[in-house]
């Protein structure tokens, strides 16, 4: 009976040729010679065989799958990784080429404001004087030629109303071309507040009024302050206002002028004079607060209200990178040494300063303390 | 292959045509709906297009294709209602009766002697390849096999008396 030296395992491996070459050899020859490996192939050859009677044959028109992208996730291609890290790295560079000259300008700007403010105790505003009031030629004014970029109708009054937000970044350099502006232009600032926040940029609120006839003027020019973030315009017709009041100023003064007639031609009693007087007196308090009325809406078409907003640039600051331990390690001894060439100094300079005195006194003192041993020993010695 | 992976058409189109019956049979025995044995098909063929970059070219296109075939067939599996009842088999030859045999013996293996045994007489991978497609030690294959082969001969010992 031969020996059995091979695994059950390994007859299967046998028939489907998974040994080893050498180890395919042995079991081969072992297998002759065993008939009970044998019968185990045999029952595992009929397995495989009853397994292989489940045959099954794909349809004919089996068709591949529709494929609408072929270039969907494309291979991996060296070429296109050096055509995509060339490409970032030209915007990288694209981006600091624009962004560090501004950084850069930014931080100038800042260290010149914190220059400015500490050199300014006080905010100052170089405000041009407030122009006389007048209402003549308000209608030209607003209709004029110069008002190019603000729509008009013709024969209208309108007043206007701008708001706009400006980033600048030389705040204070803006503030005083504002100031050329207005003084310039006839215009004049009627509010104006600043806020001032350590580490913040800094930002004003002023309230312009200009002349209407050259409203598109200046707001062009304070448009070149900075950059515009923001700007609104709104407008109100004001003529249907005006005349309404000019035509009841010119009733009330027609009026008035009668009750002056019947005044000055009087005939009744001096009761029915009292109440003429005081008709005219009513009535002339009338014509002032509509002439009042007449002239502040006058006011308001020829000179238009200009809010602006100034912004100062946002300036970042670089916050210094965390210290090391060897640079605090180095600049411990630098302090130490520092401390300690101080410590000598000190000592050198006290000697120079008090080094004469103290040998003065200390040897007056030593020579005292021997003198009065010296009797003190002596009287001793009489004694006893 | 190397073409395939570049996004060839007609590299994909020798590659179906060497593939699809092999690959048809692999998802007919597991599913039982003929119609959607087609289109599982069909869905490994187009996964195997849309993750072609995630072939490397080293290793076995055939580990790879199987591999993605038998996790489309699992993914199958897990939903709610799959398909289970049993359609006329399809067979090219043989006994009906056999098929059936076979079928039944093989549903009553574990999971994994299963799928060796399946991948191993049906797809005829070599034993390095069931335990690529598995992930499963090659010992393991090995073993896992012939217990299989053992239990089959067990369950389907009429029908191998007959052959006999």
């Amino acid at each position: 009976m031969s020996k059995h030296f091979v695994e059950p395992e390994e007859l299967q491996a046998y028939l489907d040729k998974e040994l080893a070459p050498a180890r395919q050899a042995e079991v081969d020859h072992h297998v002759r010679d065993c008939p009970e490996c044998s019968a185990m192939i045999a029952d595992l050859q009929k397995v495989s065989a009853t397994l292989q009677r489940w045959e099954v044959a794909a349809p004919a028109n089996l068709k591949p799958p529709v494929i609408r992208d072929e270039k969907v996730k494309p291979a991996f291609s060296w070429t296109r990784l050096a055509l995509t890290l060339s490409g970032a790295t030209a915007v990288v560079l694209l981006i600091a080429a624009i962004s560090i000259p501004n950084l850069l300008r930014s931080r100038i700007a800042s260290n010149q404001a914190s220059d400015t403010a500490r050199q300014r105790p006080m905010m100052t505003f170089q405000v041009a004087p407030a122009p006389a009031d007048s209402a003549n030629g308000v209608a030209e004014g607003v209709l004029g030629s110069e008002l190019k970029s603000i729509p008009t109708t013709a024969g209208r009054m309108i007043s206007y109303q701008v708001s706009i937000t400006l980033e600048v970044k030389e705040f204070d350099q803006a503030k005083n071309k504002l100031g050329e502006i207005m003084g310039a232009e006839g215009g004049y600032i009627t509010h104006a507040d600043f806020v001032e926040t350590p580490n913040q940029p800094r930002r004003g609120v002023l309230v312009l009024r200009v002349p209407a006839v050259k409203l598109a003027t200046i707001l062009n020019q304070v448009r070149e302050l900075g950059r515009v973030k923001e700007e609104h315009l709104n407008s109100e017709e004001v003529t249907e206002q005006v005349v309404d009041l000019e035509a009841r100023l010119k009733n009330a003064r027609a009026t008035e002028q009668r009750l002056v007639d019947v005044l000055n031609n009087r005939t009744g009693k001096v009761g029915d004079i009292l109440q003429v007087e005081q008709e005219i007196s009513r009535t002339r308090e009338e014509i002032e607060r509509m002439e009042a009325q007449r002239q502040n809406l006058m006011k308001r078409v020829e000179m238009a209200t200009v809010t602006l907003t100034l912004a100062e640039e946002f300036k970042a600051e670089l916050q210094p990178a965390p210290v090391g331990t060897l640079t605090q390690l180095w600049n411990a001894l630098v302090d130490g040494w520092d401390n300690f060439s101080g410590s000598i100094l000190g000592i050198v300079f006290f000697l120079a300063r008090y080094g004469l005195s103290l040998i003065l006194w200390g040897g007056l003192a030593w020579l005292t303390w021997r003198l009065s041993r010296g009797r003190l020993a002596r009287l001793a010695g009489r004694l006893e | 292959m190397q073409a395939f992976k570049r996004g060839e058409g007609p590299a994909f189109r020798e590659l179906f045509d060497r593939y699809k019956n092999p690959i048809y049979g692999f998802v007919r025995r597991r599913v039982n709906d003929p119609g959607r044995a087609e289109e599982i098909t069909q869905d490994i063929f187009l996964a195997l297009v849309q993750h072609r970059n995630g072939y490397e070219v080293r290793s076995s296109f055939r580990t790879y294709l199987y591999r993605i075939a038998l996790n489309r067939v699992a993914s199958e599996h897990r939903k709610p209602n799959p398909v289970t009842e049993a359609e006329p088999e399809p067979t090219a030859g043989g006994n009906p009766g056999i098929v059936q045999q076979v079928r039944q013996a093989l549903d009553k293996l574990e999971p994994e002697q299963k799928q060796v045994v399946m991948l191993r007489e049906y797809e005829g991978l070599s034993y390095q390849e069931i335990a690529k497609v598995m992930s499963i030690p090659i010992g393991t294959v090995r073993s896992k096999l012939f217990r299989a082969k053992l239990v089959l001969r067990e369950l389907l010992a009429p029908t191998l008396a007959e052959g006999a």
